[in-house]
This record gives C-alpha cells, sequence and structure tokens, in this order.
C-alpha cells in the first residue's frame, strides 16, 4: 500500500474524482446550509396559523373533506390525499386527469379538526418556486428531473470515491508528522494542505455516511420504478382485467383510513393515493402509513384497500433497497435530533466546504509549482545555450 | 512500521467512530440519547479547532 506506485494511484484517483466532482458539490453544500434548516425556514417565510380549537377534537370526515373539494371542481379527480401528523391539516390534490405530469396539478388545504376550507391554491405549475425549492432543486436535480437526479448522483458517487482515496492517501502523508500538526508559518500551500487532511480525517466519517446516503437518495426515482415493475406488479398482476373505478362509485376513503388504522396499530395513515394515480394501484386506495416512535417513523408501510369493496387486501412489506432508502433519509437529512444536530450539521457541512475550496487550490497552486519549475528548467538550459 | 501505523490512525480511527456513535445514538435512541450524540458528534469538532488554536500560537499564522 505503501509504495510509491500506489501512492500515485491513489493520487491520481483522489485528484480527478474530486476536480469532476468539486464544482457541484460546492453547489450541494453550499444549498444544503439553509436546506439542514429547510422546516424552521418555511414556517418562517410562510408562517401558519390555526383556528384555536378545544383540544382532543377528533379528525373531521375525510369523505366530506373530499366531497367539499369535489363540489369545489367538479369535473376534477382527486389524485391524493394528505393527512398531517404534525400540524392539523388535510390536503386534496385533484386534476383534470391521473396523469402524474398534469399541468391542472392542484391542492386544497383543509383543517383536519373541523373539516373546513382554509386554502384553495392555484395550481403547482402557476406557482412561483419558492426560496427552499430552488435551494432543493439546486440541491438535487438541477431543475432538470430524473436526468439530473442521476447526474448529481454520480457526482456523488465521485464524492465518496474521492473521500475514500483521501482516506487511503492520510497514511503516507502522515508518516512523519504528527496528528493535527499544521505549518503555520511556512508555505501558504503546506498550510492549506494540513488544513485540508486535518479537516479531511476528522470530518471522513461523517462526509462518507452523508455522500452515501446523499447517493442513494438520488437514486429513489428508480429505486421506486424498480418496485413498481417487480412486487407491486405482481401483487396487481391477479386484478388484470378489472377497470379503475369511477371516483363516485368507489368506497368510502374514510372508511379506508379508519380500516387500515385498526390493521396497523402502533403506526399513522398519512397519505392517501387514490384509484388510477401513477403512484398507485388502478383498483385500491394505497395508504402510507408510518411508525409512532421516532426511528419507526422513520419507516414507511403501503396498505391496498379495495376501492369497491373496501376491504384490506395487502399490508405490502418493503423490499430491502427501500428500507435502506428510508432510513438513509435522516442520516442525509440530519433532521433527527433536535436542533442542536442540526447545528451540528451545519458545522460539518461548513468543513466540507473548506475542504472542497482548499482541495481546489492545491490543486491550482501545485500546477502553478511545477509549471514554474519546468520554465525555470527551460531558461536555464536557454541561457546556457546563449 | 506497524507503531508508525498505529501512531497515525490512533486519533482519526477515535474521531471516526465518535462520529459514528454519535450518527447512531440520535437515530435508534431519543431524550437521554440525544446529547450523547450531539457530544459524540461536537468532539472531532473541538479537536480540529484545538489543534489549529495550539498551530497557531506555537508557529504563527
Amino acid at each position: 500500500m505503501s509504495s510509491v506506485k500506489s501512492i500515485r494511484k491513489w493520487f491520481w484517483w483522489h485528484r480527478w474524482s474530486s476536480l469532476v466532482c468539486t464544482l457541484f458539490l460546492l453547489v450541494i453544500c453550499l444549498t444544503g446550509l439553509p436546506l439542514v434548516f429547510a422546516e424552521e425556514i418555511d414556517q418562517w417565510i410562510n408562517p401558519r396559523h390555526y383556528p384555536e380549537v378545544a383540544a382532543g377534537t377528533p379528525m373531521a370526515n375525510l369523505d366530506s373533506m373530499v366531497n367539499k373539494a369535489k363540489g369545489m371542481y367538479p369535473s376534477e379527480l382527486v389524485t391524493s390525499l394528505f393527512v398531517d401528523d404534525d400540524e392539523p391539516q388535510v390536503v386534496v390534490t385533484m386534476a383534470p386527469t391521473m396523469k402524474p405530469d398534469d399541468k391542472g396539478l392542484h391542492s386544497l388545504q383543509f383543517d383536519s379538526r373541523t373539516g373546513s376550507l382554509l386554502k384553495d391554491d392555484p395550481p403547482f405549475e402557476q406557482q412561483p418556486k419558492t426560496f427552499m425549492e430552488i435551494m432543493l432543486s439546486l440541491h438535487t436535480d438541477l431543475f432538470a428531473g430524473l436526468p439530473g437526479e442521476l447526474f448529481l448522483g454520480l457526482m456523488g458517487l465521485l464524492f465518496v470515491i474521492s473521500i475514500v482515496s483521501g482516506i487511503v492517501l492520510y497514511g503516507p502523508f502522515m508518516k512523519k508528522l504528527d496528528f493535527g500538526a499544521v505549518r503555520f508559518g511556512r508555505s501558504r500551500r503546506l498550510k492549506w494542505l494540513d488544513l485540508h487532511n486535518l479537516l479531511g480525517i476528522a470530518t471522513a466519517i461523517w462526509l462518507l455516511v452523508v455522500g452515501i446516503t446523499g447517493v442513494m437518495n438520488e437514486l429513489s426515482t428508480p429505486l421506486f420504478g424498480l418496485w413498481q415493475i417487480t412486487d407491486v406488479k405482481t401483487l396487481l398482476d391477479k386484478y388484470k382485467g378489472q377497470s379503475t373505478p369511477e371516483q363516485d362509485k368507489m368506497g368510502s376513503v374514510q372508511e379506508a383510513y379508519t380500516t387500515t388504522q385498526k390493521e396497523l396499530p402502533g403506526m399513522t395513515v398519512v397519505s392517501v393515493v387514490y384509484p388510477g394515480n401513477a403512484f398507485g394501484s388502478p383498483y385500491h386506495y394505497l395508504l402510507w402509513a408510518k411508525g409512532n416512535e421516532p426511528f419507526s417513523s422513520r419507516l414507511f408501510t403501503p396498505t391496498l384497500v379495495n376501492a369497491r369493496t373496501g376491504k384490506v387486501e395487502a399490508v405490502v412489506r418493503m423490499p430491502f433497497y427501500l428500507r435502506a432508502l428510508e432510513v438513509s433519509r435522516p442520516l442525509h437529512f440530519g433532521d433527527y435530533g433536535g436542533w442542536p444536530l442540526k447545528v451540528i450539521w451545519v458545522i460539518f457541512d461548513i468543513a466540507a466546504i473548506v475542504i472542497l475550496a482548499s482541495g481546489i487550490y492545491l490543486w491550482v497552486v501545485r500546477r502553478k509549482f511545477y509549471r514554474d519549475y519546468f520554465t525555470q528548467l527551460e531558461n536555464k538550459e536557454y541561457g546556457a545555450e546563449l | 512500521m506497524e507503531r508508525s501505523f498505529k501512531k497515525t490512525w490512533r486519533i482519526p480511527f477515535v474521531l471516526g467512530l465518535s462520529i459514528l456513535f454519535g450518527l447512531l445514538s440520535a437515530l435508534l435512541g431519543t431524550g437521554f440519547w440525544y446529547g450523547i450524540s450531539w457530544a459524540a458528534m461536537i468532539i472531532p469538532l473541538l479537536v480540529v479547532v484545538w489543534k489549529i488554536y495550539v498551530a497557531r500560537r506555537e508557529n504563527g499564522s
């Protein structure tokens, strides 16, 4: 491992994997700073107020909220419901068709305790992007959808390679130095080399975990797609030939909600995907429930309720790769240990920015170092000839 | 050779372990474990700040 040849090889990998991804990683790290506090910033920019009601008021009937929404848009279809477990709201999403990219997709917000309409938003397409949405897009897909996600996923993979090769290089680089030796007072290059090494090795595990889980998150679209064409398809194959029920002939969504909630003790149903939605089943209400404990609240369980009969027909077990994706979310976001953990996340993120920037600096000055060295040599030869 | 490997990697290994422990304790526990997690994750950051402070004081900027 310590032969000069293998050090050169690792160095080549470290240099090129970082150089290719650095600019994108800088954007990711910078946009990541506000994203750590996305929830707080969102609440601050766009505060939501709910009317006071008596404590312990039970949830209003979902059917009545859906009916109100349908009454306002009689020609449209309900595509999904979001039953917030954090704030007292139910969001009904509607569109003229079930196409996932329908330009008319819009949502209505209801007070979940009184069932009264709070807000009727214009279509998503016509709403200006919020600051947080712009940050998120720069962070995850560069406004390019799936291709952007895959591209940034690839950049993340290069970042992981540069971390691993950086850890390997740390050994030979530090052979004659004590941990944390920073050679201030010598050349600026040595100072930044030492700072790069110290910050890099001290934060290496955080960088690796956040890097790997970031790549994992970028793969969420293909992973869900894989699940849909394998497990979900097998599950739905036995209904082949049946038609999607029309919305006014479907069973009660409130009943589907209540039955599923009974079926899954210790869990909370947070959304209902309507039959015909591309992200659901053509024949069922698909209900997503999550656990009530801090860790299990990161794990989701989908349940299929027959939209005609109202019977629970399957509580689906998620495949390992989607479980891994679910666990990788909090580990990437840093939103699972109170606000101090978020502050720690921000500090590590700033350290990552310093590591990236010093890496570019070291590359530039090293190049300059060699170029100057060679011109010096050439000048000497030229002078000798004269 | 063996000695220098140990010498090089002892502190980085401990810091890495501390971060890993911090990441997992907040994920799997709550309340008390949150505090443990914050402490475990702040340690490597404090070590970096301390090392830079010491190096600066000894060698100027």
